[in-house]
């Protein structure tokens, strides 16, 4: 009878029903742990871009030389214990071990030179794996330096020496100017003449002979003071002050000079 | 060449100012105010004559208190004085000369200023001179060397006048500019006072109580001839030379008060300058004629005042202290000398025109009559040393005093003559 009523396809029983129920569940719990999780993903994306911009920071590279010295040293003290090269396995490894012992804020600084300087690398002896070359490189960056800071220093040094001397002449120069205006201000005798108006100046010019005597066809008046008792007051003192007080540094010696007088005050 | 290679060896000094322009600059600002250093070489023959002229050319010069003297050796031939000698001993300057008798009797007296540092002779001049007169040709000569070493003339061989007092007598004196050799224009019993030179020096104006009243006279110098310019009733006093010697400003009280009037030389033209109802008296031209400055009592104490020459407002000149007397004013018209009463003393003072900064140039109590030089360099004046009057001289800036000049009695009122030529 129930062969008539129903096919005989459909009077079965579905099979495996219970199987795709679950199956059903288990893909909607799948999906749903898809969303979950990539929502949670997308989250955490914000966060590397602030990783991003920290690294930037460290880049003004001066830093990096002084710390470096010291990871250097350390690693190359190791080196001969990494002779048995063949085992890159357990080189990885180490490396892990080693930023976690100098997780300190240093340790992110020394990569960073490191791509920089990648260059050199092709120069490098073979045989040497990528941590070595790096360190090699580090180490040849560092001397390179150093070489360059030697060098400027002593150039600066040569302009600071010659800024020394230059300026102890100048220095020597002062004092003789100051010696020389006292003799001759002591030989210049007399009083201002009546009449002698205003602040006048006069200006003579002339040259030193090697001993510091005043060559006297090089006296020339080239101002006058407009008054002749005073153009001869001045002329004299200068006439009567050769020769002139020694520089009190050979160096500081000077052939022309000129002399500006102002009898009754500067304007 | 050494210099050279340092030089180049470092760069660095081409930026040095001094080195660039290979030349240095020395500033010297003001004067030393040291004193000149000036030989005066006795002149050869000078023994002719009653004292060595030499002498008088040195004691001129000394008494500026502007030279310093040096020693040597007389110079043989003062054309040719031995530099180096003259430069080792530190004198700048070298006086040298000679005298020599000409047979009518007369003198030639030769001198001759050298610069030493520059080795070049600076004036020579010859003068001829009667024996007598040596001292003038002596001041004739400091009057040279000041001038050319000072830059103004000097004043060796003017003269001044002088009141002298010798027992009950009175002179008016003129004497040489240190007040020695006075010889005598007038001499009276009764008082003269407020003698004053004419611009030319030819004639003086004094007062004379010899009618028993003070009378204004003007005497020619050379000859002794005096003549009346002012005999009005009452006193006539004061008088002062225009600076073109063709009138006096004079005091007179015959419309009552002590007033200033104008007259002639001649004493003709008489005017009144002053309407007040005060005491106006001691007038004083300017340099420029323009003005007249005069004391006066108008604002209770005396005080110095100036008006316009013709007449007009006078305006208070003299501010500091409540008595100021006696003005003068100086040749270039810049300075006003007077008295000033401070605390009981009467002292001699400059006032600057421009500035009216005022400097007390004496330290004495009893100054009166203050006189300039012609070169406005010194202010003679009378004062009290002793109980006796004398006359002394101090530098217009106050640095040069001069001790009292030398004459006998009691010596009043003097008055600077002009220069000379």
């Amino acid at each position: 009878m129930y062969a008539l009523d129903m096919p005989p396809a459909l009077a079965r029983e579905a099979p495996g029903k219970w199987l795709s129920l679950v199956l059903t569940v288990l893909m909607h719990a799948l999906l749903a742990l898809v969303l979950f999780v990539g929502v949670q993903w997308q989250h955490k994306v914000i966060e590397p871009v602030q990783v991003d911009l920290f690294r930037e920071l460290p880049p003004p590279i001066p830093a990096p030389p002084p710390p470096a010295p010291e990871p250097v040293r350390q690693t190359v003290a190791p080196q001969p214990e990494l002779e048995p090269v063949r085992k890159p396995d357990i080189v990885l490894p180490k490396p892990p071990d080693k930023p976690v012992k100098k997780p300190e804020p240093p340790k992110p600084e020394p990569p960073k030179p490191e791509p920089q300087k990648a260059e050199p690398r092709p120069v490098a002896p073979p045989g040497l794996d990528a941590r070595q070359l790096e360190l090699l490189n580090r180490d040849r960056v560092e001397l390179d330096t150093r070489k360059r800071m030697a060098a400027a220093q002593a150039s600066s040094r040569a302009l600071i020496q010659a800024e020394v001397e230059s300026e102890g002449v100048r220095k020597a120069q002062f004092d003789w100017i100051n010696l020389i205006e006292a003799k001759v201000r002591g030989n210049l005798t007399g009083t201002i003449p009546p009449g002698v108006t205003g602040k006048p100046s006069a200006e003579i010019v002339l040259e030193l002979l090697p001993d510091r005597s005043i060559k006297e066809a090089s006296v020339r008046i080239v101002r006058s003071s407009g008054n002749a008792v005073l153009d001869r007051a001045i002329e004299g003192a200068i006439y009567k002050s050769s020769p002139l007080p020694p520089p009190p540094s050979p160096e500081a010696f000077q052939r022309n000079f000129r002399f500006v007088f102002y009898p009754l005050g500067k304007p | 060449m050494q210099r050279r290679q340092f030089l180049q060896s470092c760069p660095a000094l081409a930026l040095v100012p001094g080195l660039a322009k290979a030349e240095l600059t020395v500033e010297i600002s003001g004067m030393g105010a040291n004193l000149i250093p000036i030989a005066v070489s006795r002149f050869g023959g000078e023994n002719q004559l009653p004292k060595p002229i030499s002498e008088v050319i040195r004691a001129d010069l000394e008494r500026t208190g502007l030279f310093r003297f040096v020693d040597g050796a007389p110079v043989v031939d003062p054309a040719r004085p031995d530099w180096s000698n003259w430069r080792g001993l530190g004198a700048d300057n070298l006086v040298a000369g000679s005298v020599r008798s000409l047979p009518d009797g007369s003198a030639e007296v030769v001198f001759r200023l050298h610069d030493v540092v520059r080795q070049a002779e600076l004036k020579s001049a010859s003068l001829a001179i009667r024996p007598e007169n040596w001292r003038i040709a002596a001041h004739k000569i400091a009057d040279f060397v000041y001038e050319q070493l000072i830059g103004v003339p000097g004043v060796f061989s003017t003269q001044i006048a002088f009141i002298q007092k010798q027992g009950r007598s009175y002179r008016l004196q003129i004497a040489e500019y240190d007040g020695s050799n006075p010889a005598s224009a007038f001499s009276d019993d009764e008082p003269i006072i407020s003698p004053a030179w004419s611009p030319d020096g030819k004639r003086i104006a004094y007062v004379s109580f010899a009618l028993k009243k003070p009378i204004i006279y003007v005497q020619t110098v050379a000859t002794g001839q005096r003549y009346v310019v002012a005999n009005f009733k009452g006193s006539n006093s004061a008088p002062a030379w225009s600076p073109d010697g063709r009138r006096l400003a004079i005091v007179l009280t015959k419309d009552g008060i002590s007033q200033l009037y104008m007259i002639n030389a001649d004493g003709s033209g008489l005017r009144r300058l002053t309407e007040s109802v005060a005491i106006d008296t001691e007038p004083c031209f300017s340099a420029d004629g323009r003005w007249i400055y005069f004391t006066s009592d108008r604002s209770s104490g005396p005080q110095i005042y100036r008006m316009p020459v013709d007449g007009g407002d006078a305006t208070r000149v003299t501010f500091e202290g409540s008595y100021n007397v006696s003005p003068r004013i100086s040749p270039d018209g810049k300075t006003l000398a007077y008295i000033s009463r401070n605390g009981g003393r009467f002292q001699l003072m400059v006032q600057d025109l421009a500035t009216q900064q005022t400097l007390a140039l004496t330290d004495t109590a009893k100054d009166e009559s203050p006189t300039f030089a012609p070169n406005g360099r010194l202010i003679l004046y009378a004062t009290e040393v002793g109980g006796r009057g004398v006359l002394s001289a101090v530098s217009v800036d106050g640095k040069v005093r001069y001790k009292p000049l030398q004459a006998f009695g009691d010596i009043r009122e003097p008055a600077w003559g002009p220069l000379t030529s």
